[in-house]
């Protein structure tokens, strides 16, 4: 049938030449008119099924509270420059209401201060209470503390006469409360110019989880102050580049704004963008970058190429031109079939030219040898359709059938690249047959030399027989040992590895997790009441793989009434604290006797705990004891009359920052009920829907892109409750789908090639030796894989179906030659074509070259497996294949060969 | 000590039952080697006793409770006191329970195994065995307890301390183990479980090197001297032991110390390591 088929295109090229390339001209016109309405679809989330239960969750979530994945302006410098800049960046960006639906960037403390006693756990309250009610004594004692020796002495009688117990938590409070009070007097005397500033926020706030927001007066900082992050919703979830660049440029444009209308920020406040939007953006330009300047290096090297070994503008043209028609033409086809490429398939079509330009290297270089052999061209070109095309179509077609096969998986991205590659591969393979011998048999070629009779001495010398046995079992010691080594190749689950490191928005949020209480994404959890989030927010805070739990049900404290009425009660006896200042006549050495006391009580402490195996105790009791010990040191250091004047500063500090958490204290006794309603609008809106659904954002203590750690923090999030979503949610479906989709697309790829063969050979036999140097350099795959020390990623995979379908046709296109001349040992076939081969591996190789050095480390170790495989099926093919089949088929007996 | 301490204290609740005319019953800590109690450690006992004696409805004046870090002294106190519980390790059983008749109850459940072990450790790079620390100086708070409890039933009788070493106890191993990371005077320092296993977790243990582990041995926590008034109240005091830590008072005390509870122990158990004590082997 095949035979039929060939002589068909044959005759028609022949007899309707003209026709043939009028028909290619206007179809590769129609395929450049379609191709501007195709798309390119950069968005993850388009890879998932959109019936899958998880993404019509996520989407249904965004269609209530809009986008939830924040583009995050990092400003880093100095610490009151960022902060005092921050309000007209923020401004700015507002400004920008066609992109933006948000920004949120600093917490209104004044709010949340005058009602702080309502944000204690009522437990806390009432002990607070029995000690206010029931020690009528340590009030006395606090207006007997007049100075800052009284105070050295109160803590010391504090040991020897515990007046109060104190909740281990709130014993850890006090120790961070002392360690900072320590701190703060070495600072006065190690710094003469240092004066005290808002220590009132820095004592509350020591060990508090919101502490860097508190001492960042409600900004979201870094740790140590120089990074302040502003959150950006933006007014669409999309993930298209087509969103994503004009958004990041309208906030670029805004961040350029601030600087032009004050030039003083710019060399001061460095601004960068990381957060969900920026990493996506990253990626599609990164892979877009790489593939663009790939498929440039691809088309010019494969021109190069063709140029060498051609040597003639004639012959190059005759194998491109068919392509490039074929390409525009599968291309246009796409684009009625599915409407769009993908990341997958867009990346994958810069590797399509260097791999489909084989087809038509084979018909012209067969065409030569037949012209060279005393064949008139119309005969040559018969021959080489018909022969040379014969295992030329069969490889095509496998290919393509392999393609399609992978158009059933499951995962949309594989599908869709499948779907793409197979409409390809058909297109160019028609084009390149009814093309080439068009062109041929108008343009001619120039007569070549057969190899066959080189080829044939070759074979049969006794070095050659002795080798093909020695080289077979080489190579199944080694296919033996590659499959051993591959099972411990990892797959590396986490997708900012194949980002390049250097990236902002990667540097970003590398620093923003290890600087900062904050993370770039969280999962989203739902509920339908006040009372059910809140119950849900203490659940999640107690999970191992949850870093911080944000809801309204910290916003709006529980038990208000009881806690209104325990405050109330704490008003008469809190109405005697009275903090009296009178400046102490202590020397130096009194400071230092009463510090050395306090160090060994500290000392003693610290041994009772180790002996109950209390070690965050003994931690927390030895920084303490070091900060008095540097105390003590900067006391003798500096001279006796400046270090009495210092810490004659550094006490009235104290009682200065006393007498205003005493006072703040009396602003909370006439705390009024806190309700939704009365807080900041933004804040409601980022935690309540406009349906009354509540959310509460749980950040991960460990990457998000880090799907085995993502495992663990989902399967957490789903045992408090079912309602979650949000990107971690998705990403993990999406990383699973990937890894089930691309066995998926093996499977039915492998099933579709087989079957194929089975059709075309009609012999178990051929169809194994033809699939037997893809198996061969699959193996042989995971050995350069693993000792190359690369793991498996989302990207990477996805080669193994692509070298299913092109490394398949090498085979094929061996038994086929073979078969062709059964007189002829299987290597002569296969040197017989060896310069055709070399030269369609060399253009193969350089579409794929060209994608090995990019940046995207997803798409250079995409390239760099394939580049391996398809070179590993080229020697399985040439020299593995033809030795096996000799072996099998010839060593028996050599005067009478079998063939299958 | 801590733990023995709250132990304690929440148990005195279940000597309600006694009358005023009877000498109080005797509560006694033994925590050899630890750290003197303190007006902290004798607040939080009076406290709870407070506490148990509401919540059982009993007068907590009929307890008494004492607590020592010296062996003897606390042999000597309940040679006077008899009516009493103790709360105490297995060496001040072994080596008292003969003379005061002493009666194992129940064991610390803590979160471990429920055994004991001991630990020698050196620093990294001054002794790689035990046998370069021939004579040299080993520290520790368990080198308070009996002698012979230490050599023949923790070390198995095959490593005489006394001949071994130069013994220094303290009840100050954190200051003994700073001091060895040093190398500053201390060459080796003997642990029990809690204070190896807090050791693990911090950055000192990096530079320091076990020499030597003993053979795990089962804990005792509680026991009591066998008089008809201890006999009497034994199965209500155990039973209010037990189960303390399930109390919504006594819960966050047992977390805070990593006390699970107390588990009952049988005699027999015990009986092996009685014999080999009391035979010296």
């Amino acid at each position: 049938m095949q035979n039929r088929l060939l002589e068909l295109i044959v005759g028609f090229t022949r007899s309707r030449g003209t026709a043939i390339l009028i028909g290619f001209a206007v179809a590769t016109l129609l395929g450049a008119g379609l191709l501007t309405r195709l798309e390119i679809s950069t968005s993850q989330k388009a890879l998932i099924p959109t019936d899958h239960p998880v993404q019509a969750e996520f989407l249904a979530f965004v269609e209530e509270f809009g986008a939830v994945d924040n583009l995050i302006v990092v400003l880093e410098g100095e610490p009151e420059t960022i902060r005092s800049s921050a309000d007209f960046f923020a401004a700015a960006l507002r400004a920008e209401t066609a992109w933006v639906k948000q920004v949120f960037y600093r917490v209104d403390l004044d709010f949340f201060a005058e009602r702080a006693l309502l944000f204690v756990p009522t437990a806390e309250l009432r002990r607070g209470e029995e000690v206010l009610v029931n020690q009528a004594s340590l009030i006395e004692r606090v207006a007997e503390v007049r100075n800052l020796a009284a105070i050295l002495a109160a803590m010391d009688r504090g040991f020897g006469e515990p007046a109060v117990e104190f909740h281990p938590d709130a014993v850890t409070g006090i120790l961070r409360g002392v360690e900072e009070m320590m701190r703060e007097w070495r600072r006065w005397l190690e710094d003469p110019t240092y004066h005290a500033e808002d220590l009132v926020s820095r004592l509350f706030a020591t060990g508090h989880p919101n502490a860097a927001l508190v001492k960042a007066d409600g900004y979201l900082i870094s740790r140590d102050g120089r990074m302040l992050f502003l959150l950006v919703q933006p007014i669409s979830s999309s993930d298209e580049a087509a969103f994503l660049r004009p958004f990041h440029a309208a906030m670029r444009a805004a961040v350029e704004r601030v600087f032009a209308d004050y030039p003083s920020l710019r060399g001061q406040v460095h601004v960068g963008f990381t957060g969900l939007p920026a990493h996506v953006l990253t990626e599609i330009e990164t892979v877009f970058d790489d593939v663009t300047s790939g498929a440039s290096v691809a088309v010019i090297l494969v021109v190069l190429i063709l140029f060498v070994g051609f040597r003639t503008p004639r012959k190059v043209a005759i194998a491109v031109i068919p392509l490039v028609a074929g390409m525009v033409i599968s291309l246009g086809v796409v684009t009625l079939v599915l409407g769009r490429l993908n990341l997958i398939s867009a990346a994958f079509m810069a590797v399509m030219f260097g791999m489909s330009i084989d087809f038509g290297i084979y018909l012209v270089r067969r065409t030569e040898e037949e012209m060279g052999g005393g064949a008139s061209l119309a005969e040559a070109v018969r021959v080489a359709v018909t022969r040379t095309g014969r295992g030329v179509l069969t490889g095509g077609l496998t290919t393509a059938c392999a393609f399609f096969g992978i158009g059933l998986s499951d995962f949309t991205g594989f599908a869709e690249l499948g779907i793409t590659a197979g409409i390809g591969t058909l297109v160019c393979l028609t084009a390149v047959f009814l093309l080439v011998p068009v062109l041929l048999l108008r343009f001619g070629a120039e007569p070549k030399l057969p190899a066959l009779t080189v080829a044939r001495d070759l074979a049969r010398a006794p070095s050659v027989v002795q080798l093909r046995v020695a080289l077979v079992l080489v190579v199944a010691l080694l296919a033996i040992w590659a499959v051993h080594r591959g099972r411990g190749i990892a797959f590396d689950y986490n997708a900012l590895h194949l980002l390049p490191r250097d990236t902002e928005s990667t540097t970003y949020q590398l620093r923003m997790e290890a600087e900062s209480d904050y993370a770039v994404s969280a999962a989203m959890v739902l509920a339908d009441s006040l009372e059910e989030i809140r119950s849900i927010t203490t659940r999640l805070r107690t999970l191992p793989e949850v870093l911080r739990v944000e809801s309204l049900a910290d916003l709006v404290p529980a038990d208000q009434a009881e806690k209104l009425a325990i405050i109330r009660r704490c008003r008469a006896p809190l109405s005697k604290v009275e903090i009296a200042y009178q400046p102490g006549d202590a020397t130096v050495t009194d400071y230092q006797a009463g510090l050395a006391r306090l160090s060994q009580r500290f000392a003693d402490a610290e041994e009772a705990a180790f002996n109950a195996g209390r070690v965050e105790l003994v931690e927390r009791l030895g920084k303490v004891q070091d900060e008095i010990g540097s105390l003590e040191l900067a006391l003798g250091n500096a001279p006796a009359a400046l270090a009495l004047q210092r810490t004659a500063g550094f006490e009235r500090s104290i009682f200065t920052t006393a007498r205003s958490v005493v006072e703040l204290a009396h602003r909370w006794l006439e705390a009024r009920p806190v309700t939704e309603e009365q807080l900041p609008s933004e804040l409601r809106a980022r935690m309540r829907s406009s349906q009354g659904h509540y959310l509460a954002y749980v950040f991960p203590k460990g990457s998000v892109w880090d799907v085995d750690f993502l495992d663990r923090f989902v399967a957490q999030l789903k045992e408090v409750t079912p309602r979650i979503t949000g990107f971690p949610v998705t990403h993990q479906v999406y990383s699973r789908l990937v890894v089930d989709g691309f066995i998926q697309a093996m499977l039915y790829s492998l099933l579709a090639v087989i079957l194929l063969l089975a059709f075309d050979f009609r012999r178990a036999d051929a169809v194994i030796l033809a699939l037997l140097p893809l198996v061969i350099a699959v193996a042989l795959l995971q050995l350069v894989i693993a000792y190359g020390g690369k793991s498996y990623n989302f990207a990477n995979i996805a080669a193994f179906p692509v070298l299913l379908g092109y490394g398949v046709a090498y085979g094929v296109n061996i038994v086929n030659r073979w078969r062709e001349r059964p007189t002829e040992t299987a290597w002569v076939s296969a040197l017989t074509i060896g310069k055709g081969v070399v030269l369609s591996a060399a253009t193969t190789l350089a579409g794929i070259g060209s994608i090995t050095v990019a940046r995207h480390n997803g798409v250079s170790t995409f390239g760099g497996f394939l580049l391996a495989g398809v070179i590993l099926c080229l020697i399985s093919a040439v020299f593995i294949l033809p030795a096996v089949i000799d072996l099998l088929y010839l060593s028996a007996d050599d005067a009478q060969e079998k063939k299958p | 000590m801590t733990k023995l301490t709250v132990a304690l204290v929440l148990s005195t609740g279940a000597f309600a039952a006694t009358t005023n005319a009877a000498p109080p019953i005797q509560v006694v800590i033994v925590y050899v080697g630890g750290p003197d109690a303190g007006a902290e450690g004798q607040k939080l006992i009076d406290q709870l006793v407070a506490h148990l004696a509401t919540t059982t409805g009993e007068p907590a004046g009929q307890w008494q409770g004492s607590y020592f870090t010296d062996p003897a002294a606390a042999a000597a106190h309940l040679a006077k006191h008899r009516d009493a519980f103790v709360l105490g390790g297995l060496g001040f059983f072994l080596s008292q329970r003969r003379a005061l008749g002493l009666v194992p109850l129940a064991r610390l459940a803590t979160n471990g195994d429920g055994t004991e072990r001991y630990y020698i450790l050196a620093h990294k790079e001054a002794h790689s065995s035990l046998a370069t620390l021939k004579g040299k100086t080993l520290w520790g708070s368990p080198l308070y307890e009996d002698p012979r409890f230490l050599e023949v039933t923790v070390f198995g009788g095959k490593l005489p301390l006394a001949r071994e070493f130069v013994l220094k106890p303290t009840n100050r191993p954190l200051s003994a183990l700073r001091k060895l990371e040093k190398q500053q005077g201390v060459d080796a320092v003997l642990l029990n479980s809690v204070q190896y296993e807090g050791l693990l977790r911090m950055p000192l243990y990096d530079k320091l090197k076990i020499l030597y582990t003993s053979e795990p041995i089962p804990t005792l926590g509680f026991m009591m001297i066998d008089t008809p008034r201890t006999r009497e109240l034994r199965d209500k005091i155990l039973a209010t032991v037990s189960g303390m830590c399930a109390t919504e008072q006594g819960t966050p005390v047992c977390r805070n110390f990593g006390i699970q509870g107390f588990a009952p122990i049988a005699a027999a158990k015990l009986a092996p390591l009685i014999t080999t004590y009391d035979q010296g082997q």
